[in-house]
């Protein structure tokens, strides 16, 4: 009994290791389906966190109805900032500037259009009445007006300017420019427009990478206090800015340039206000790294 | 007659109005006109203070929320978030208004603020603020329901918004990384098809790392990802469905097919396919299965990317005697070489935005990644080491990542293998974390 039983035990080990081996050999044209189970035996692992795909996916749709339900968040918004408090934060910085109506920024705040005619004297007149006439007037008047101002300063100058400048010429050969400069006042030179160039440079972190970045040239316009202080800036032809976000993006970066706290002085030669009190700024980040 | 006085009628009319111009011309110079063609790019200061939450669940995941969202945007390189410990105004007093000179004080541009709140059917509402500092204005405010656990993904959403309404770009943050996790010695090297978040985070494997895998790549428009399997040493390019786990052979070619990739629409896949020593391009449609040749050449022809709208193919032939990247119409159309610089060009990968084409550069011993514009011109160096290899560009065509390794010695230790992404202005060059050696990234398209 005994080997007959191991005989059959022997036997159907053999068979079993055969099958067992012979299979595989016959498989290739079967092998691609191991892997995939194989794979799936990960993956359902993983697919306990996979769910959270599909729930997510499903909760993402939750987010996407929200956002028209913007509206709560932008009611609240309006609610929330009542003016009067922003008004009411007192402005600490203003403090240490002198000369200039003490508080700039309340003037941004509140609207500065009505308040910044008053500081230039003689544009505002033109934009208030739209008619011929005054803005014929006003143009008279300016013209008037610029060619007394520049008298003035030759009446007063001219003859101690003579003396003076002989005099300096003797002293040092360095200060003639300044009576120079002083003469030219009236217009203003590369080099002004370079030292302000440099001056908002500094602020301003373009928005580089952005794809057609030569359409999104953006203008300022600026509107100066005499110590140079910003007080307003104003995107020019700001409708094309809210179709399209790049240019939105490259218009808020100009402002940011301009209103940063750091670069809103900007040093202006004194006696050129006049022509400076309000500059167009054109931003074109086109030529930053060579796009 | 009549139309003389016609005209003199005219001519009264409109002498005024000219005469107007002229008088009016110098007040128009009078405004002084600056051109600023340069500035400094840097990282906006942004301050992402943690959201607000009554109960101390909610403040939790609320700061848990502002931790994820600030080192999303910092990553980018485009933001600097502010040291929390700088902050002078309370995520609590923020709920009322924030004190925008608070803000600016301590150098901030833009300023998130929230808060989490948990609803009666459980599930959390989370909704953010950003404000502009310096104009002191909103910029955007959007609120999120979701499931506790998905808080993550809520951050990577947040991050997005912020991202999109600063630059005006879509986002890249709520998106997955498929790439190569690698492990082992150099000489028996361990290759495991491997998922994430494109933080790190929910990092698993998706293969057990028998068969070598290399050269994933995403579906743009489904949850897929087609590579190429050197499964019982024979490569060929696989389909893997990351929901199901499914994964199948595609096509039946004789030989061996590889650098597999999938059309804009996500309905194709271009594919090289080598017999007889000859390699050429073949489109495949996931539909019915055909494939179709593309390019008939005895060079070898490999590594073909389309176009985003499809038309055009770009990719990699050595037909006139080195490696070069050429273009041509999907339909017929005669090839045309577009890198003319020194060196050998490979891998190239047409951006999603269409504007560049970013590729792999050999010369003298050197790998770099660069780009150029799809007619040849503008061409860039991004990145330059030992071995950069295999750009992928983010969703919206912004960011690239690729693989680094590094020079192994003589024995075959070190040559280290990570992947790294860089801005396509060259700034912003970083490691991605991931929890081992890693190579060959794809990005995914933004999550649905």
């Amino acid at each position: 009994m005994r080997a007959p039983l191991a005989l059959s035990i022997f036997l159907h080990l053999a068979v079993f290791v055969i099958s067992w081996v012979g299979v595989p050999y016959e498989q290739p044209p079967m092998i691609e389906p191991e892997p995939i189970l194989d794979v799936e035996v990960i993956t359902e692992e993983a697919l306990a966190p996979e769910p959270k795909p599909e729930p997510k996916v499903a909760a993402i749709p939750p987010p996407k109805p929200p956002p028209p339900p913007p509206p709560p968040p932008e009611p609240e918004v309006v609610d929330v900032p009542p003016p009067p408090d922003e008004k009411a934060e007192p402005i600490p910085e203003p403090k240490p500037e002198p000369k200039p109506k003490p508080e700039p920024k309340k003037k941004v705040e509140e609207k500065p259009k009505v308040k910044s005619p008053p500081r230039p004297r003689l544009k505002p007149k033109p934009p208030e009445p739209d008619e011929f006439e005054s803005v014929l007037k006003s143009v008279e008047k300016l013209e008037k007006k610029k060619k007394e101002e520049p008298k003035k300063p030759k009446e007063k100058t001219f003859e101690q300017k003579i003396i003076e400048a002989l005099k300096k010429r003797k002293e040092a050969p360095q200060k003639p420019p300044e009576t120079q400069v002083s003469r030219l006042g009236e217009a203003v030179t590369m080099s002004d427009k370079d030292a302000i160039r440099r001056q908002i440079e500094r602020c301003w972190n373009p928005p580089v990478g952005a794809p057609n970045a030569e359409e999104l040239k953006v203008d300022i316009r600026l509107h100066l206090l005499p110590d140079g202080t910003v007080t307003d800036a104003e995107v020019m032809d700001s409708s094309r800015m809210n179709s399209d976000p790049y240019l939105r993006a490259a218009a808020e970066s100009a402002m940011r340039a301009v209103l940063n706290p750091r670069c809103r002085k900007l040093k202006l030669p004194p006696e050129k206000y006049e022509q400076l009190k309000t500059l167009i700024i054109g931003f074109d980040p086109r030529e930053m790294l060579g796009r | 007659m009549m139309n003389w006085t016609k005209t003199l009628k005219n001519a009264k009319r409109i002498i005024p109005i000219l005469l107007l111009c002229f008088l009016i011309a110098p007040l128009a110079k009078a405004e002084v006109r600056i051109d600023i063609t340069r500035g400094v790019v840097k990282p906006i200061p942004l301050a992402v203070t943690d959201f607000h939450g009554i109960s101390a669940e909610e403040s939790q995941v609320g700061r848990d929320i502002a931790g994820v969202v600030s080192a999303d945007l910092e990553r980018s390189g485009l933001f600097k978030p502010v040291d929390k410990r700088a902050f002078l105004q309370t995520p609590a007093s923020l709920q009322v208004q924030p004190r925008f000179n608070d803000w600016r004080v301590i150098n901030t541009q833009a300023l998130v603020n929230g808060n989490v709140k948990r609803q009666e059917d459980g599930r959390l509402r989370v909704e953010f603020r950003l404000w502009d500092v310096v104009a002191e204005a909103q910029m955007t405010g959007l609120a999120y329901f979701t499931k506790t656990d998905n808080w993550r993904r809520v951050s990577h959403i947040i991050a997005d918004a912020i991202y999109k309404r600063i630059t005006g770009e879509s986002g890249i943050f709520d998106t997955r990384i498929v790439y190569i996790a690698e492990s082992g010695t150099q000489t028996r090297r361990v290759r495991r098809l491997a998922i994430m978040d494109q933080d790190g985070a929910n990092h698993r494997f998706l293969t057990d790392g028998q068969a070598l895998v290399l050269t994933p790549r995403f579906s743009p428009t489904t949850q897929e990802i087609t590579y190429l399997s050197y499964f019982d040493d024979a490569p060929r390019v696989y389909l893997f469905n990351i929901e199901t786990g499914r994964q199948e052979i595609l096509g039946t070619f004789r030989g061996m097919t590889f650098a597999p990739r999938f059309s804009p629409d996500g309905n194709e896949v271009l594919m090289s396919h080598a017999e007889n020593g000859n390699s050429d391009i073949y489109v495949m449609d996931l539909r019915t299965r055909r494939a179709q040749r593309l390019t008939r050449h005895p060079a070898i022809d490999t590594s073909p990317s389309f176009s985003p709208d499809g038309k055009q193919i770009v990719f990699n032939s050595d037909r006139g005697g080195s490696p070069q990247l050429y273009i041509k119409g999907r339909s017929g159309t005669a090839a045309r070489r577009i890198t003319f610089g020194k060196g050998r060009y490979s891998t190239p990968v047409w951006s999603p935005r269409g504007d560049l084409i970013a590729f792999t550069r050999q010369h003298k011993g050197r790998f770099y990644i660069g780009v150029m514009r799809p007619d040849g011109s503008g061409e860039r160096m991004l990145s330059e080491s030992f071995l950069d290899e295999g750009p992928t560009w983010s969703p919206n065509g912004r960011v690239l990542m690729f693989f680094r390794k590094k020079r192994s010695d003589k024995h075959g230790r070190g040559g280290e293998s990570f992947i790294y992404s860089v801005d396509l202005t060259g700034h912003n060059l970083r490691r991605v974390v991931t929890p081992g050696e890693a190579s060959h990234p794809a990005w995914s398209p933004l999550l649905p």
